[in-house]
């Protein structure tokens, strides 16, 4: 027969200044690791959600990223009469060459900057993107050296909200509207028409070119057709490839935070074991007790365990709380893949929290056995005798 | 009296295990955030007074100035040597042997780094073939070079994989780079005569600053800015695009440092009130409270800066056995324990144990003693 809970609850409360006190370090442990989860999770997503199934990036061969791709206007004619690409409602082929160019700003409030993402897009680009949408002011005119930036670079650099003038390439550029990406890895970049970008830069080639397959078979067909054509030097990948080649970045943070919380739930599982190993010191009689009224060793070891796992459940779930305000910050780090700032949103799942609360039961099941092993297997009598 | 409070300790030997235990654990990773935390937050060992700065395009460095830049910086006064430093970018054999390969001037790269040892006939021998390239001393252990080997390096964005042949090894640089002759680059690149950065050396620290603000002058106003910086500095920009790094373990050593708090206020107060009427036969022996706080106070410090020792004496011979410095130069020859980081979670780990003891040691030598002896506990 088990031991009811309320003989534990009603415990915890009698010494509620050292259940606080367990609980609260195993706050501190959850809330560091659901942190830490947070923003490997919120820069996964933002890489790993970029990229529509049927859009085909086409890049120089060899190349990682597209900063240091380049592909030749000659290049772009070739790829715009292939086989197999969606046409647009003007019925032209659904192409957009791009260039990207990475420019040094300044992040707002500090004099060290990071490579931001310039973007010269064709005019089929922002189609391409479907979360693309304009929040604030208008799209970019060519020929003006306007830009529009993201909402997320907007507020993190200097310089780059609506109507400031950002000054790169020969001249400042003004700031006509600002965007919203969704989740997206274009959530940190800025936008310009490729040509003004091109001929202020005096570049020749396009960095690549983004285009849509009609259907899901044609893209392997185009793949085909570039590998095919010996004059392109040319590599074809989804969209969503290319991204999702990056999101191996987030896999050292996952790592780093790991090691912090593990290290931080021994530190807390010894002080749950402090304080089970006194709960069942100072119970020692009513153990026996429990024991002559015919409860089994068992239910004594569960009922122990139990108190320790409330103990941590009560912890865990604080730390969830104290975790939950960091969802939605947004914050950025430089993707080395493509050597660019990399903005994204701390992202508090209900999974992670799940997964806090678990780390929790383990804490407190590992702190509670010891203890309880030790009050299951008390012989009565000298239990009884025990002052 | 010593006697006393080291008895106490072992009476729970297990309690007493556990919380150093826990107090060495936490303080184990406090130090190792507290090593990376300064290690990110300045210029690297010895870069502070550095003879040696780069000149990048104030735009960033993926963008390229002209190679003839060269010449009007040599010119500016205090300038003593100058090489041209373009970023390769390849790797050897796998993309996971990647390691910072850059085309220089062999006949300057050496005056520049006037710090790195090279033997005479290696650097000649750098200098003479076109295709020859030298590695630091670490590169050449990690991948188990020898002298004459043929070296491919793919994968890069420039496109081309160069064939080149081991030289040379030098030590006492950056050990952990690679270099090979900028012409060779420039030639297979039909004279593209673009630069990434120039690394030059000054007469001497002091007049770096200003020396930079020369030459940023000379460029002012034309199509490639500049901008000069010490090499600290420089390399600390490369840190700073890593993002809030400090911000997010300044907050985690914030959590570690409660949470031990925490354990130790916890465990302190749990001895202390099984304790309460010990305290008081104590008292009625003639102890004045003052001695018997001294001897709560005494052993809640015992046990933190205990194992604070282990913890942080630990992190000092690990990383100290790692030897970090030997994976890469400048911010990993800065993971080591420091002696203000050791000093600082020492001390740390003293107020911890003054704060987690004080409130109950205070109540419990305070105690009415009639009452505490009345007491069952």
């Amino acid at each position: 027969m088990a031991i009811p809970l309320k003989y534990n609850f009603r415990n915890l409360l009698v010494r509620r200044t050292t259940t606080l006190m367990t609980a609260f370090s195993i706050t501190l442990t959850v809330a560091v690791f659901v942190v830490l989860m947070a923003l490997a999770h919120g820069l996964q997503v933002s890489l790993a959600a970029t990229g529509q199934p049927l859009n085909v990036l086409i890049m120089r061969e060899g190349s990682q990223s597209e900063s240091m791709s380049s592909v030749s206007r000659d290049s772009l004619q070739v790829i715009k009469y292939l086989h197999g690409i969606a046409n647009t409602e003007k019925g032209e082929p659904w192409v957009s060459p791009e260039l990207i160019i990475l420019i040094n700003l300044p992040r707002r409030g500090e004099t060290q900057g990071s490579n931001v993402t310039i973007r010269g897009l064709g005019p089929e680009g922002p189609a391409l993107r479907p979360e693309f949408k304009i929040v604030e002011g208008r799209f970019f005119r060519s020929g003006l050296r306007e830009v529009i930036a993201s909402r997320k670079i907007a507020g993190r650099f200097q310089n780059c909200g609506l109507g400031d003038k950002v000054k790169f390439a020969k001249g400042y550029w003004t700031v006509v509207g600002i965007f919203d990406a969704g989740d997206t890895a274009y959530d940190s970049e800025i936008w310009a028409d490729v040509n003004d970008l091109a001929t202020d830069f005096d570049r020749n080639a396009y960095s690549s070119v983004l285009l849509r397959a009609a259907d899901a078979t044609s893209i392997g067909s185009l793949r085909d057709q570039i590998a095919n054509d010996r004059r392109l030097h040319l590599k074809p990948q989804t969209e969503r490839e290319y991204y999702e080649s990056q999101t191996r970045f987030a896999a050292p943070i996952k790592a780093l935070g790991l090691f912090i919380a593990v290290l931080m739930a021994v530190g807390a599982s010894f002080a749950a074991m402090n304080t089970m190993y006194a709960a069942v010191a100072r119970r020692t009689k009513e153990i026996g007790t429990l024991r002559v009224l015919g409860y089994s060793r068992g239910s004594i070891l569960l009922s122990f365990v139990l108190e320790s796992v409330l103990i941590a459940l009560l912890g865990g779930a604080l730390g969830c709380l104290l975790a939950l305000p960091v969802n939605g910050l947004t914050t950025g780090t430089t993707n080395f893949a493509t050597f660019s700032e990399v903005a994204f949103n701390f992202r508090v799942t209900p999974s992670l929290l799940s997964s806090g609360l678990i780390f929790a039961v383990f804490m407190g099941s590992v702190g509670g056995f010891f203890p309880a092993w030790r009050a299951a297997h008390e012989s009565i009598v000298s239990a009884l005798r025990s002052v | 009296m010593w006697q006393l409070g080291l008895r106490n300790l072992l009476r729970n030997k297990r309690r007493t295990i556990l919380t150093a235990s826990s107090v060495a654990i936490s303080l184990f990773l406090l130090s190792s955030l507290a090593m990376v935390y300064t290690a990110l937050g300045k210029p690297f060992e010895g870069e502070e007074r550095s003879p040696r700065m780069m000149v990048r395009r104030l735009s960033g460095i993926t963008f390229m100035m002209p190679a003839s830049f060269r010449q009007r910086i040599s010119a500016v006064p205090g300038v003593v040597a100058v090489t041209p430093m373009n970023w390769f970018g390849g790797y050897w054999k796998e993309p996971e042997n990647s390691f910072g390969n850059f085309a220089i001037d062999a006949n300057t790269v050496f005056d520049v780094l006037d710090m790195a040892r090279i033997a005479p006939d290696q650097l000649e021998a750098f200098k003479r073939e076109r295709t020859a390239a030298v590695a630091g001393r670490q590169l050449m252990e990690k991948f188990h070079w020898k002298i004459g080997d043929r070296i491919t390096l793919m994968g890069s964005p420039y496109g081309i994989a160069p064939e080149l042949v081991l030289r040379g090894t030098f030590t006492g640089g950056p050990d952990d780079q690679f270099y090979f002759h900028y012409d060779y680059l420039n030639e297979a690149l039909g004279e593209f005569n673009q630069v990434n950065l120039f690394w030059i050396r000054v007469e001497r620290p002091e007049i770096a600053a200003r020396v930079g603000q020369v030459i940023d002058q000379t460029f002012r106003n034309t199509d490639s800015e500049t901008k000069t910086e010490a090499e600290g500095t420089f390399l600390l920009s490369f840190i700073s695009m890593l993002g809030n790094v400090r911000g997010i373990i300044l907050m985690i050593g914030v959590a570690v440092t409660f949470a031990v708090l925490l354990i130790v206020a916890n465990s302190v107060a749990m001895s202390i009130r099984e304790r309460v009427t010990e305290a008081a036969i104590l008292r009625s022996l003639g102890f004045t409270s003052r001695r018997v706080l001294a001897l709560f106070v005494g052993e809640s410090l015992a046990l933190t800066v205990g194992g604070a020792l282990v913890g942080v004496g630990g992190a000092k011979l690990l990383y100290g056995a790692l030897a970090l410095r030997k994976i890469g130069t400048y911010v990993w020859a800065d993971m080591r324990m420091r002696p203000e980081t050791i000093l600082f979670c020492m001390a740390l780990s003293i107020i911890l144990a003054l704060l987690s003891a004080g409130w109950p040691a205070y109540r419990a030598a305070r105690i009415n003693i009639a009452e505490a002896l009345r007491s069952v506990g």
